[in-house]
Order: structure tokens, then C-alpha cells, then sequence
């Protein structure tokens, strides 16, 4: 049984591409990605070693982390490329409140072995209110190029539809596990398959970007 | 394990469909609204750039005309008026102290009118022509020039009180008027031209009315040259905001009318 999958391939090669491109984000906040994207491909194949090889019952607990770590590190993204102070604190109040938050929900509400669902909605949700912020800042400074061109612009995209399209599914997490079947198990494999592959097909894009991403702004 | 209800995978699907919908209308609602202000900041730089055109070649225009109107007035008055006072001279005669006095009086008369009328001339020769002067005693002065002719009778009216546009703005009008006039001279045959200046808190208004010939107004649909004159004065008034109306009646006169509405941006 193997060990890698399409989705692991495309993280393996998301991080392969920051690290190579890393001379030119470093004095960025996108320098992390290496690091954020190693972390990442290292957590996917820790999942299936768990699964695949020890055989354990749920690697629900790995993933509970590494999600949670996952809307920090965006969070901190975008408090770094955006412009407006309001927005920048808000990001900031976010990367606090949310590892508080899925703790409280893993100890009280949902247990630590199971899918940190309702966190997750929230998350998804705060992660497209920052993509929304982005690109409405973007409207409100129109002169700087050509959008391709911009990799806060492919991040944000990846991110924008990575989450809208996992919505639904954590949204029904609670009903499609009390009635789960094979059918909806696959369907939800497929729609997040290929998400996966748009979120890190976004990065690679984002980090073949011939112009340089914009440094930190202090608030 | 339970059966699963269809309602779950299509709301799923649905759901996904729509969530995603909603990036790519926000993607493209972006994509959209750059390339319009893109080509809105493009119409913008074209404006300026054809408004910085036209208003060299309004300066140039007006050089010329100044330049034209020096060497009439040179040729056809001062020139004169210096050859006489030569004459005088010439013929001076110590013998007859009688008309000796009376031919220094008229050369120190024509001397003085000579320096008068370059005085006059050396005016009209500074770049900032209109900045200097203002809008009013310009076109006072155009006026002034025709009536000299002797060939028209020239009133120049004005209302409400007046005050400065913007410096470049004013020299396009005055090139209009200048363009106006001109036309006025060289097709209407008239007797009487009259300008009226009307200043509002929000606008101006400039009319200028001859009583000649007049003229069909149907051929400036065309894009004969005859139309292209009176298009280029309406580009021209379209520059600097303002409405440009011309209106004429076959053997009663023109009329042309400008609205300039004050404090238009013009970029």
C-alpha cells in the first residue's frame, strides 16, 4: 500500500519550489512557507503512516493540530500583507483566540480524538472573511500590476477556494458521520483531492512569481 | 449502518457548488474591476495628454496670430507713421522757420504716436498673454483691434462679477473666441459683433453674436472642412468642460454660446 498519494506529491513539490525560490522570499513573511510547507508534507504522510502501516484506529488527533497551526500561520500571512490597521488587528486577535478556541472545543464539546469540526467552520469561515479583505484592498489600490503577477494573489486564491469548498463538507461533518456511507466518503475524497491540488498548484504558481512579494507593514 | 439519505450528498454537492461559485464571482468581481479602472485611468492619461496638446497648440495658434498681427501693424501703421516723420525731416527747411516749426511739431507728433502704438504691440508680444491681462481685457482688446478696422461695430457686454478660471482653461477659450471672431471676419459679412460675458457663481457664459449672413448649420454633420473648424472649437470647449452651442438663421446672424462651469477638474 502506498504511502504517497497525488495530494502528497503536490505538497512534496509546493515545498520543493518555496525552497528554491526562498532566496527571494526571504525579508518576506512568505519566507515561512518552506518551513510551514515541510511541516505540512511531514504531517500528511505522518497520517498515513499512522493509518497505512501502524494501523491505528484515528489520526483525527494529527490533524486537529496541524489544521489549527495550519489557520495560525495564514492568519499571520495575512496580518502581514494587509494594509488597513482594523484588518491587520483583527488577523492578529485571530491567530490568539483560535488555538484557545479548538482547545476549548477539543476538551469540552467535540473530544480530542475526534474531528475538531465546529473550529474548523469557524476557521474556513474567518479564512475566506481574510481572503474577502485582501482582494477588497486589493480594489482599493488597483495600481500595483498585474494580479498574476502577485503572489499574495495566488495564496489568497488557494486558500479562498480551499476553504469555501471544504465548507460544506465540515458544515455536515457531524450528519455525514452519523450517516456516512462509502458514497459520501468518496465524494468528500474527491472534492478535497482536488482541492488540495488548487490550493498547492496556487502556491507553486505564487512562488514562481516574477515580482517580489511585498515586505511586512507595520500597523 | 444506516441507509444515507440523497438529501445529505446533494446538499453537499450543492453546497460545495455554491461555495465555490461565490470565489470565482468574488475572483472575477475583482479581475472585472481592475481592468475597468485600468481603463478608466487610461481614458484619464488620454485626456490629459490630449488637453496638454490642445493647449500648446492654442499657445502656438496664438503666437501666430500675435506674430501676424505685429507685422500688419508694423508694415501698415507704424512703418507709416515713421516714414512720414523721415519725410519730415527730410524736407526740412532752415530757410522758412514757419513750416519748419509746424513739420517738428507733426514728427514729434508721429514720433509719439509711433512709440504709443509699440508700447501697444510690445504688450501683446509677452508668452503669458492671457494670464496676464485676465479674460476680460483680452477679448476688450480683440474687440478693439476688429473696431479699429473701421469695417465693424463691436460691443462687448458683461454681467454678474467677474472673476479668473483656471489659467489654461482661459487660454482655450480665448483661442476659441480668437477661432470665432476670425470665422466671423473671413464667412459672415457682417457689421456688428457683439460678445457678452455672463458670470455666474457656477458658470460662464460666453456669447458671441454677429448680425451677417448666417449659415446652414446641416453640413456640420459632414466631415467637410467647413464643419471641421466648428468641431475643433466644440473638442476644444468638450476639453475644459464646457458646453459649446452654435446657432445660426440665413441672413439674420450666429450665435455661438459656452457654458465653462466653474472649478471643473479637467484630468
Amino acid at each position: 500500500m502506498s504511502l504517497f498519494s497525488v495530494n502528497i506529491c503536490f505538497e512534496m513539490s509546493a515545498f520543493v519550489v518555496s525552497a528554491l525560490a526562498y532566496a527571494r522570499l526571504k525579508g518576506t513573511p512568505l519566507r515561512l512557507f518552506p518551513f510551514f510547507l515541510f511541516f505540512i508534507t511531514l504531517a500528511e504522510f505522518s497520517g498515513r503512516l499512522m493509518i497505512r502501516v501502524f494501523h491505528l484506529h484515528s489520526n483525527q488527533w494529527l490533524f486537529n493540530i496541524t489544521t489549527t497551526i495550519e489557520f495560525v500561520f495564514y492568519a499571520y500571512i495575512f496580518e502581514s500583507q494587509l494594509r488597513d490597521p482594523a484588518f491587520k488587528k483583527g488577523a492578529r486577535r485571530f491567530m490568539i483566540a483560535y488555538p484557545f478556541l479548538v482547545l476549548l472545543n477539543l476538551l469540552f464539546v467535540q473530544g480530542f480524538m475526534n474531528f475538531h469540526s465546529y473550529t474548523m467552520v469557524v476557521g474556513s469561515i474567518f479564512m475566506v472573511i481574510f481572503c474577502g479583505l485582501y482582494f477588497y484592498e486589493l480594489l482599493l489600490n488597483p495600481l500595483e500590476g498585474a494580479l498574476f503577477r502577485v503572489p499574495m494573489f495566488w495564496i489568497s486564491t488557494g486558500i479562498l477556494f480551499f476553504y469555501l469548498g471544504d465548507l460544506s463538507y465540515d458544515i455536515l461533518f457531524n450528519l455525514l458521520q452519523k450517516y456516512a456511507t462509502n458514497t459520501s466518503g468518496k465524494l468528500f475524497q474527491n472534492i478535497n483531492n482536488n482541492l488540495i491540488l488548487m490550493l498547492y498548484s496556487c502556491f507553486i504558481i505564487a512562488f514562481l512569481c516574477r515580482r517580489n512579494p511585498r515586505k511586512s507593514l507595520s500597523p | 449502518m444506516q441507509k444515507e439519505s440523497p438529501e445529505i450528498i446533494i446538499t453537499l454537492i450543492a453546497g460545495t457548488a455554491t461555495f465555490l461559485l461565490l470565489g470565482a464571482l468574488m475572483i472575477s468581481f475583482l479581475f472585472l474591476y481592475r481592468r475597468r479602472h485600468r481603463r478608466h485611468l487610461q481614458e484619464k492619461e488620454q485626456l490629459r495628454l490630449s488637453y496638454e496638446r490642445e493647449l500648446l497648440k492654442s499657445q502656438l495658434e496664438i503666437q501666430e496670430q500675435t506674430f501676424k498681427h505685429i507685422s500688419q501693424e508694423i508694415h501698415d501703421n507704424i512703418g507709416q507713421m515713421l516714414s512720414l516723420a523721415k519725410l519730415n525731416l527730410a524736407t526740412m527747411d532752415i530757410a522758412h522757420p514757419s513750416t519748419l516749426e509746424q513739420k517738428i511739431d507733426d514728427s514729434k507728433k508721429l514720433v509719439s504716436q509711433a512709440i504709443y502704438d509699440l508700447r501697444n504691440l510690445s504688450h501683446g508680444l509677452s508668452t503669458d498673454y492671457i494670464a496676464d491681462r485676465g479674460l476680460v481685457k483680452a477679448i476688450e482688446h480683440e474687440l478693439e483691434m476688429i473696431k479699429k478696422s473701421g469695417d465693424y461695430e463691436t460691443v462687448f457686454l458683461m454681467e454678474g462679477a467677474s472673476y479668473h478660471l483656471d489659467s489654461q482653461n482661459e487660454l482655450i477659450l480665448y483661442r476659441i473666441i480668437q477661432e470665432t471672431l476670425n470665422n466671423i471676419i473671413k464667412h459672415a459679412a457682417s457689421q456688428k459683433i457683439i460678445i457678452h460675458l455672463h458670470y455666474r457663481p457656477q458658470e460662464l457664459t460666453l456669447t458671441i453674436i454677429d448680425n451677417g449672413k448666417g449659415f446652414d448649420l446641416t453640413p456640420l454633420t459632414d466631415n467637410s472642412s467647413f464643419g471641421l473648424g466648428i468641431k475643433n472649437m466644440h473638442n476644444r470647449a468638450r476639453l475644459i468642460g464646457a458646453g459649446f452651442q452654435i446657432s445660426s438663421t440665413i441672413e439674420e446672424g450666429t450665435s455661438v454660446s459656452i457654458s465653462v462651469p466653474v472649478g471643473t477638474p479637467i484630468t
